[in-house]
């Protein structure tokens, strides 16, 4: 017997056209006005408490205001994750705090605990979004959490693009969908290793990535039988070359994963992402720029992409092995940030260190990038320098850049020498 | 308090019959099951025999299921008789509501071991899932304080695994099949798998049809501390001995432990097998290393805080990124990374341009004269008055 209103094969799904919300991760202040400046449509962050970044900072509700009323000034809505899996005594101060970010003007909260999603119901009248954590995989989870009042599902990684379509359709609920980062390799949520190895509760913001360990591994009862490396790290999702199908499948929001990771990643991916919606939106994606853009997202520190689930499911292929003293690589560095335009200089925040006559390249909104021979660097008290160290902030000239240099622009440099 | 344990044969079946206070076994179909060997028509046999022996047949179905998989599940589960079993196990929040839709009278067990750790979560599924719903499995990262409270207050029935492995990982990926080969036609394969940064530990690895199982390197043994839970009201416990058979038994040893329980037996513990574990009955502590995580600062991140030191040149100048509009006489200290906290006063600031500023702008670059022990990411504070 079938579902009421199933069809007959995933290929009967409808297609739509709808160019989905662009979805980017901020672990701090000025990452989310990145995010916001390169093109997201949305943007979300942790709180202090409830979320399962324990390592972050993350935003304080003073943070939370500005970064919001920023985001709201460029059209951008903010979410807050409260995704952890919480015991009772976790949840004091929860009801309140739902009705801080309610009167901050959070569009919406992540969530995955059921108890949790309860209590924004019980004490806000916040939008709930399902995390990823809770490992809704097909319409008759998703049911359920409509019922419980869930308005979109940040599906599993688990499912491909037609899977997730359909089960928008048949749930009737908006449906999320990673679209680039880092993956786990369990299904989300249902890993405990940091629990029991590190004394770290992963489902509350603790987890070591143990997944990302080398392994000896000896086969039960054949000790003949034995390999070392890593076994159960997940290479990156990509889905650039996917984007179509999201269009096409009606896919409400694609997510970017990484509140962990630094403005360079957020600026390019995010970057990345809007330029071939907005493409997609005007007619079409063409092949230079879908080569240009994946020459970005090669740029930024990445374990060796694939396209996850989204259009079959991973294989043993999907296993990065690599090197664990250089667990990621890109072809570019982030050297730095564009803190401050005003009168005559530009203020550069420096990530690494930078020499006179290196040709490195500014990250645009969109196009292409924007070569820079370093000239005229000085220090903020005027002196001329040939060498900024990494972690100072310098000064330059505006005289010396290039035009389109703005503030919030990301600066990065080639891994191996270039020239102009 | 009852006793749940498996079954995959006749001679299990029997055992658990023999065991005190068995009263139910769990059936495991490969179609359903993480770890089920049996196919339908075995299944099908070892419900009626439970039936005919006194024992309760549950249908365990506790994979994951993405649309795909669930919807090819579905279509084969439609064509079996389900009537035969006492109640059908499940984690899968769509298996429970298609459970409900196409047989909303035969009981459920739901397992909330993943996601489900305080009172309101298990209350919602008790809610949402009535009058269905005759169990939950508990987490065993509950303290017994936790699960007793929720023995106590919940509207159903709660099981804890109280003996087996404790399960750290489970990927729908085939993890293990590139580099090693089953050794039996049923397509498993079983490795160990250390890691230095674990403490090399021996984790026992599986691969079955529905993916990949890390287990902990110990098994979970609370059998001997489970009074005050009997007391509270727990109404089952499972004995997983899976790991302990061999090819024609997944009970050996469980009549002596269930009878060594019944009798009130000291040292259970000496009858099961492999080393064992019980880390959070007493308490869960994987929380307590947060706050070392976190930078002090963090908390000073509010409306009195001004700017934020972004580099320095020793003796020379700081810069600072001011992070709202604030007129030099507000200043008032400079708390450090440490957390500790500089007096200031008398500071004047320059803009880029290096002319002075009495009045900063949120977003302004500007610098001071240098300040000592002041480094990058200390923050700037108005003064309290």
């Amino acid at each position: 017997m079938a579902l009421q209103n199933e069809p007959q094969s995933l290929e009967d799904c409808p297609v739509s056209s709808r160019i989905p919300e662009l979805l980017a991760p901020a672990g701090c202040l000025m990452r989310l006005r990145i995010a916001a400046r390169y093109g997201a449509d949305a943007i979300y962050v942790g709180g202090q408490k409830y979320g399962l970044r324990a390592r972050a900072d993350n935003f304080t509700d003073h943070e939370l205001r500005e970064g919001v009323a920023f985001a709201r000034d460029h059209g951008v809505k903010v979410y807050v994750t409260l995704n952890a899996v919480l015991h009772d005594d976790d949840l004091t101060g929860l009801a309140d705090y739902c009705r801080i970010l309610q009167e901050i003007g959070v569009y919406a909260v992540i969530v995955s605990d059921l108890g949790v999603l309860r209590i924004v119901r019980q004490s806000s009248d916040l939008r709930v979004h399902l995390s990823t954590q809770a490992s809704c995989l097909n319409s008759g989870a998703a049911r359920f959490y409509k019922a419980q009042g869930v308005e979109r599902i940040v599906l599993g990684r688990e499912l491909s693009l037609t899977e997730a379509s359909r089960i928008a359709r048949e749930a009737g609920l908006e449906v999320e969908v990673f679209g680039h980062g880092a993956m786990c390799m369990s299904y989300s949520g249902n890993c405990t290793i940091s629990n029991f190895t590190a004394g770290r509760d992963s489902n509350r913001g603790g987890c070591a990535h143990s997944c990302r360990f080398d392994y000896q591994q000896t086969q039960v009862g054949r000790t003949d039988r034995s390999q070392t490396g890593q076994f159960m790290s997940s290479r990156d999702l990509n889905a650039i070359g996917q984007l179509g199908e999201f269009c096409r499948l009606g896919i409400h929001s694609l997510k970017i994963e990484g509140r962990m990771k630094s403005a360079f990643y957020v600026a390019t991916v995010t970057r990345a992402y809007r330029e071939v919606l907005d493409a997609i939106k005007l007619g079409g994606c063409d092949e230079a720029l879908l080569a240009r853009v994946k020459r970005d997202l090669e740029a930024v520190p990445h374990r060796d992409y694939f396209s996850g689930n989204l259009v079959q499911p991973a294989g043993s292929d999907s296993v990065y092995e690599h090197d664990v003293d250089a667990p990621t690589r890109g072809s570019h560095n982030y050297l730095g940030v564009a803190l401050d335009i005003r009168g005559s200089y530009l203020a550069l925040r420096l990530t690494a260190a930078l020499e006179e006559d290196e040709v490195v390249e500014w990250l645009p909104r969109r196009g292409p990038a924007l070569a820079w021979r370093v000239r005229g660097m000085q220090e903020l008290d005027g002196s001329p320098i040939t060498q900024a160290r990494q972690d100072s902030v310098i000064r330059v000239p505006r005289a010396e850049l290039p035009d389109g240099v703005e503030v919030l622009m990301v600066l990065r440099g080639q891994l191996e020498a270039c020239a102009v | 308090m009852r006793c749940v344990s498996f079954a995959e044969r006749l001679d299990d079946l029997t055992r658990c019959a023999a065991a005190p206070g068995v009263e139910e076994v769990l059936l495991e179909p490969e179609l359903l099951a993480r770890q089920g060997r049996l196919d339908r028509r075995l299944v099908t046999e070892l419900a009626e025999a439970a039936r005919s022996a006194g024992v309760r047949a549950v249908l365990c179905w506790d994979t994951l299921l993405p649309q795909r998989e669930f919807d090819l599940v579905t279509d084969e589960l439609v064509e079996w008789n389900l009537t035969l079993f006492d109640a059908v196990r499940v984690r899968d929040l769509g298996a429970a509501m298609w459970l409900r839709q196409q047989h909303p009278d035969l009981p459920l067990q739901l397992i909330a071991e993943t996601g489900s750790h305080n009172f309101e979560s298990l209350l919602g599924l008790c809610e949402a899932f009535a009058p269905a719903l005759e169990r939950l499995t508990l987490s065993s990262e509950l303290t017994e304080g936790e699960t007793g409270e929720f023995c106590r207050r919940l509207p159903v029935p709660c099981e804890v695994l109280g003996a087996g492995r404790i399960l750290l990982f489970y990927s729908p990926r085939p993890l293990l099949s590139a580099n090693f080969e089953p050794e039996e036609d049923d397509g498993w394969i079983e490795v160990l798998s250390e890691s230095e940064e674990s403490g090399s530990r021996p984790f026992p690895t599986l691969e079955t049809a529905h993916g990949t199982m890390m287990f902990y390197n110990r098994d979970l043994f609370q059998l001997d501390r489970l009074d005050g839970l009997r007391d509270a009201g727990l109404h089952s416990v499972r004995i997983d001995m899976r790991h302990l058979g061999t090819d024609e038994t997944v009970t050996e040893g469980l009549v002596e432990l269930c009878a060594a329980m019944a009798s009130g037996a000291e040292d259970l513990a000496e009858l099961w097998p492999n080393r064992a574990i019980a880390p959070f009955f007493k308490a869960n502590k994987t929380t307590a290393q947060f706050k070392r995580l976190k930078s002090p600062l963090h908390q000073k991140r509010d409306e009195r805080c001004l700017a934020q030191v972004m580099a320095g040149q020793r003796d020379r100048f700081l810069a600072y990124l001011v992070l709202r509009d604030f007129d030099v006489t507000e200043v008032g200290e400079v708390v450090l990374p440490t957390g500790d906290a500089v007096p200031v006063s008398g500071i004047s600031f320059r803009d880029l341009e290096g002319q002075p500023v009495t009045r900063c702008e949120a977003g302004q670059v500007v610098t001071s004269g240098w300040l000592r022990r002041v480094c990058a990411a200390s923050l700037l504070i108005a003064s309290s008055g």
